[in-house]
């Protein structure tokens, strides 16, 4: 029965230039002096030497292995010495640096010690998936995905469908023809491996009809094993993972998510024949099959490349014509990227290299204006709008890029290259995911640091309530004592004076700490103000708290000046240190009045407000000297009792700035009522 | 020699923005001949003069944008604009009338809006109606279709370039002189006529609507399926403006045929062909999903049957064309494809996701 093959969307039939690197069998490489490999060639995390410089590797032998769960092991193509550890530029389109271990090989090539399985169905999925892990197998097709961890989907969803991507819909590549014709029966048993650890319901082998000699040795080999060759009409680029999965399954993959979610697992012909060479011969994938073609090279077709080995040496051994050489693709013309430099090692994923003349692939044509043809909307395979992407891309209106779902974009080309105005679009696009992923980074980090932020606040917020409560605490505690204190002294008033300084003082600092909270408070609320926060009506909660604490702390002051002042043994100082307070208490009230005034005067001229301020600089000066004259006083009463450096809400030293509300604790009522709806009476009793 | 570092993909397809306008162009010579053949020299000496005006209004265009000339020019764009403005004119306009409107339509509908791809209306149609605005009398003088052939090629730029006719061809012209069949039956249904009494005019002794008119709109029909073969325009828009117009013409026409004329009168009058083909399918200002192409069109096709059966305006292509460019960021707002993997398209923005 023939499989049903469903219509892929838009595509493009680009010149297929295969038959350049075809009809010459794979042919093996001379060991390269030196092989750079990458431990970041893989996705995941970079694998961890394990090996050092200086030291003899054999063929075969583990020289990094994987230092997470999705990460791979590194081993060494070739016996030979590590020459060196460290970070190298690598074939990346930016040529970007990573970690690599360089290996200068012995010429005698040889192997560790390895084995193979000859029954893999008789083993577990386990030891099966171990020894892909170990061997370092990761997806060759591109995105070198660790394969043990994409064969081990986990029982969540049922895996009805094993494709084996032979593809290969990018012009110019034919190593995965070439490896189907030369290895077809290998490739099967790879396949049956798969098939073996995954028990999918169906397993089928997608190749595109320009590969006659490639469908017919696997139809061949797949003769009575239950595995469905599926010839797929040749179109670019069909052979992407998604759309593979749809031209096979008529599922789609859902946006963002994986091809498991739809029941299906892709694994490129590369990877396969990996597979089999870890299970059946024990050995770790070392090397692959690479295409070098283009117009430079004299001497086209497919190689068995060691992984590590330098653009140079394929170029050498290509005979590549450098005088006519003018760029070199790593991949195909489509997605692949130029090799920014001819010293780069090539990896586990490199599938071609094209070393191109500059009549091959010549510079673009100048970008013309977007005339919204939708020649690229009639071809996208995935559906795209192509033309608003750009012109979202291009006027940086991101969101609107992101709402025509430009993450779906999977960059295949063909809106390039179909294009009448020659605009590089794909390069738009890449410019704008760029930018939108930068910028997601950038609110992530702000919002961490808003929340970080906030955790403070409310932090800082507990510890002053804590701090509040245990004072409030203490203070009552202390009043409670000042008054039995004063209980006593009727009784006994000498003995009783010292201990009654003391509370005073103690009181004092309590007051003190209390009409600083108040501050602090309510210029939290004014900043929450400013802010516009939320809890505002929680802070003025807590602001209200703190006045009644201050308050209630003064009160206690209060009664234990009065009490201690009322004591006959003190009567003329006492005398003097009541003048001194009523005066205080009225200079103080003068000043709150002529900040008030300021305050309704501000919007008035000019003239109004600097002759208020000269007033309220006045009063302030008097206040002082009232203070002053105050501490002096109780300093005489309380016999050199040690309070000055704590001094009272009444002693805090006059305002830095003038006429600033947040200086002054009696202002913070002030305040308070232009805020609250009940005010709280401001004590005027105060000191 | 150092290695070319570029972005994929590194090969490009033959497609040609500058190929694509000059199909246009060959896909317009049909029509043009048609009009040609039935109305004398006028119209194609309006397109020469348009392009020359075009050309250089482009330039002057350019200079002012400090924008490579000869690299724009080439597009050909200009020369686009220049000839569907031209053959929508009179041919015997004044010679200053395709100045003026192609002038117009570079100068302000093209490159104030920032050049080609920037605009969004349609600059022949803008210099178009400009010109129906500013400029009624000229512009709604045709003559009757196979008339003159008594005017010969000089005699036809004499009386563009000089507006001037001697005595014995002026009494022609004016005898000849005339309206379109759109006007003629709008004029005469105004005169409380039947559309039955007005189809015996000779206006309309064509072989199957009006003389002259049809053979015009099937020329542009025919350059029209070109273009489409060609891939140059998408199939959705006309067939979506000559269905919607088809239809409503047939509605009316099942309600009172005295009244109102046959769908094939519509589709093979006027500039219903040319609108469907060349004009409602500028790419730059027309939608541009397929499903907004549906809409865009079959609006258009709407807006040309109201306007030319109850509006002030015997033909509305150029009106209809404008009003819904007008129109086109709302359509392609709400016609999103699904693309591969959601389970539907996206209706507008929509809510944000973060």
């Amino acid at each position: 029965m023939k499989h049903r093959v469903w219509h892929l969307r838009g595509g493009i039939h680009p010149p297929e230039n295969k038959l350049q690197s075809l009809g010459q069998a794979i042919r093996p490489m001379p060991i390269p002096r030196y092989l750079t490999l990458s431990l970041e060639q893989h996705a995941g995390s970079p694998s961890t030497p394990c090996i050092s410089v200086g030291e003899r590797v054999l063929k075969g032998q583990l020289i990094a292995e994987s230092s997470g769960f999705i990460s791979a092991t590194v081993h060494a193509p070739t016996s030979g010495i590590i020459t060196d550890i460290g970070p190298q530029a690598t074939l990346h389109p930016s040529g970007i640096k990573q970690l690599c271990i360089t290996i200068e090989s012995d010429g005698e090539d040889k192997w560790i010690a390895h084995e193979g399985i000859k029954l893999f169905s008789q083993h577990s999925n386990k030891e099966l998936l171990a020894r892909i892990q170990a061997a370092g197998i990761i997806g060759m097709g591109g995105a070198g995905f660790p394969t043990a961890i994409k064969l081990n989907p986990g029982k969540t969803k049922p895996i009805s469908t094993l494709i084996i991507n032979g593809m290969e819909c990018e012009p110019y590549i034919t190593a995965d023809d070439a490896l189907m014709q030369a290895h077809s029966t290998d490739i099967v048993t790879g396949i049956q491996i798969c098939a073996h650890i995954l028990q999918p319901d169906e397993i089928l082998i997608g190749i595109e009809d320009n590969k006659p000699e490639a469908i017919k040795a696997m139809n061949l080999a797949t003769l009575d094993t239950g595995i469905d060759v599926v010839e797929i009409p040749t179109k670019y680029p069909s052979g992407g993972e998604k759309q593979l999965i749809k031209i096979l399954t008529g599922k789609e993959v859902p946006t963002g998510g994986l091809p498991l979610q739809a029941g299906v697992i892709v694994q490129n012909i590369g990877t396969i024949f990996s597979i089999f060479k870890a299970i059946k011969h024990g050995e770790p994938l070392i090397s692959r099959i690479t295409t070098l073609t283009g117009e430079a090279f004299r001497k086209r077709g497919n190689v068995e490349v060691l992984i590590g080995t330098s653009i140079k040496d394929l170029l050498s051994e290509g005979q590549a014509d450098e005088t006519q050489l003018s760029r070199v693709i790593a991949g195909g013309p489509m997605m692949g990227f130029s090799v920014p430099a001819k010293t780069l090692p090539v990896n586990k994923t490199t599938n071609c290299i094209i070393a191109a003349t500059e009549s091959e692939f010549p510079e673009p044509a100048p970008e013309q204006a977007c005339i919204r043809c939708g020649s690229c909307a009639d071809i996208c395979p995935v559906t795209l709008l192509p033309q608003q992407l750009y012109l979202y891309s291009k006027s940086q209106e991101f969101d609107k890029a992101e709402q025509h779902n430009i993450f779906d974009c999977i960059e295949c080309g063909a809106c390039t290259y179909v294009c009448p105005s020659h605009i590089p679009l794909v390069q738009y696009y890449r410019f704008a995911k760029g930018s939108i992923k930068n910028q997601r980074e950038q609110e992530a980090k702000s919002e961490q640091a808003r929340l970080r932020f906030e955790a403070r606040q409310s932090r800082l917020e507990k510890d002053a309530l804590e701090k509040d409560a245990r004072k409030k605490a203490r203070a009552k505690a202390a009043a409670e004592k000042s008054k039995r204190a004063k209980e006593k002294n009727i009784t006994s008033e000498k003995n009783t004076q010292g201990i009654a300084d003391n509370e005073i003082s103690k009181l004092k600092t309590a007051a003190a700490v209390s009409a600083k909270q108040a501050i602090e408070a309510k210029k939290a609320l004014a900043l929450a103000e400013k802010n516009q926060t939320e809890n505002l009506p929680e802070l003025q909660k807590q602001v209200k708290l703190f006045q009644i604490t201050a308050m209630q702390a003064k009160e206690a002051l209060k009664t234990a000046q009065s009490s201690d002042s009322a004591s006959p043994n003190n009567t003329d100082e006492s005398a003097l240190v009541t003048t001194l307070r009523e005066q205080s208490t009225e200079a103080q009230e003068n000043l709150k009045r002529i900040k008030k005034a300021l305050l309704t005067a501000k919007g008035g001229d000019q003239t109004t407000i600097s002759n208020l301020q000269e007033q309220l600089k006045l009063s302030k000066s008097e206040v002082n000297g009232i203070k002053t004259k105050l501490r002096a006083a109780l300093q005489q009463t309380e016999n050199n009792e040690p309070t000055d450096s704590q001094a009272g809400p009444e002693e805090e030293p006059p305002t830095k700035s003038h006429g600033s509300t947040e200086a002054l604790p009696h202002d913070s009522e002030l305040t308070i009522t232009n805020i609250e709806t009940n005010p709280i009476t401001p004590d005027k009793g105060l000191s | 020699m150092s290695l070319i570092n570029a972005s994929s993909p590194h090969i490009l397809g033959s497609n040609d923005t500058s190929h694509m306008m000059r199909l246009v162009l060959i896909a317009l010579l049909p029509g043009l001949l048609a009009l040609t053949f039935f109305f004398g020299w006028g119209s194609l000496i309006n397109c020469i003069i348009a392009s020359v005006v075009a050309l250089a209004c482009e330039s002057l265009a350019l200079l002012l944008r400090k924008r490579r000339i000869l690299f724009y020019l080439k597009d050909n764009s200009a020369l686009v604009t220049a000839a569907l403005l031209a053959i929508a004119l009179p041919p015997l306009a004044p010679w200053w009338i395709p100045v003026i409107g192609t002038a117009f339509a570079i100068l302000v509908a093209k490159h104030l809006y920032g050049g080609l791809g920037g605009n969004s209306f349609n600059p022949a149609m803008v210099g178009y109606v400009f010109l129906l605005i500013s400029f009624p009398v000229q512009m709604t003088s045709w003559l009757p279709a196979g008339s003159p052939e008594q005017l010969g090629f000089i005699e036809t730029l004499s009386i563009i370039f000089n507006n001037h006719f001697d005595a014995g061809t002026l009494q022609q012209i004016d005898a000849l002189s005339g309206a379109t069949p759109l006007d003629l039956i709008k004029t005469e249904l105004g005169l409380s006529k039947t559309i039955p009494m007005v189809y015996a005019f000779p206006t309309f002794e064509g072989l199957f609507a009006a003389k002259g008119w049809e053979w015009v709109n099937a020329g542009f029909l025919l350059g029209g399926i070109y273009l489409i073969y060609k891939g140059i325009i998408h199939w959705q828009i006309p067939l979506a403006l000559l269905l919607t117009l088809a239809t409503w013409s047939l509605l009316y026409m099942g309600y009172d045929s005295d009244r109102y004329g046959s769908p094939i009168f519509h589709l093979f009058s006027g500039g219903t062909m040319l609108g469907a083909f060349f004009i409602a399918t500028d790419p730059v200002t027309a939608s541009t999903s397929a499903v907004g192409r549906w809409i865009y069109g079959a609006l258009i096709g709407l807006t040309i049957f109201i306007i030319r059966t109850f509006g002030g305006y015997p033909d509305a292509v150029a009106f209809a064309v404008l009003l819904m460019n007008l129109a086109v960021p709302t359509i392609d707002y709400y016609t999103q494809p699904r693309s591969y993997g959601h389970a539907q398209a996206k209706f507008g923005r929509g809510k944000r996701e973060r």
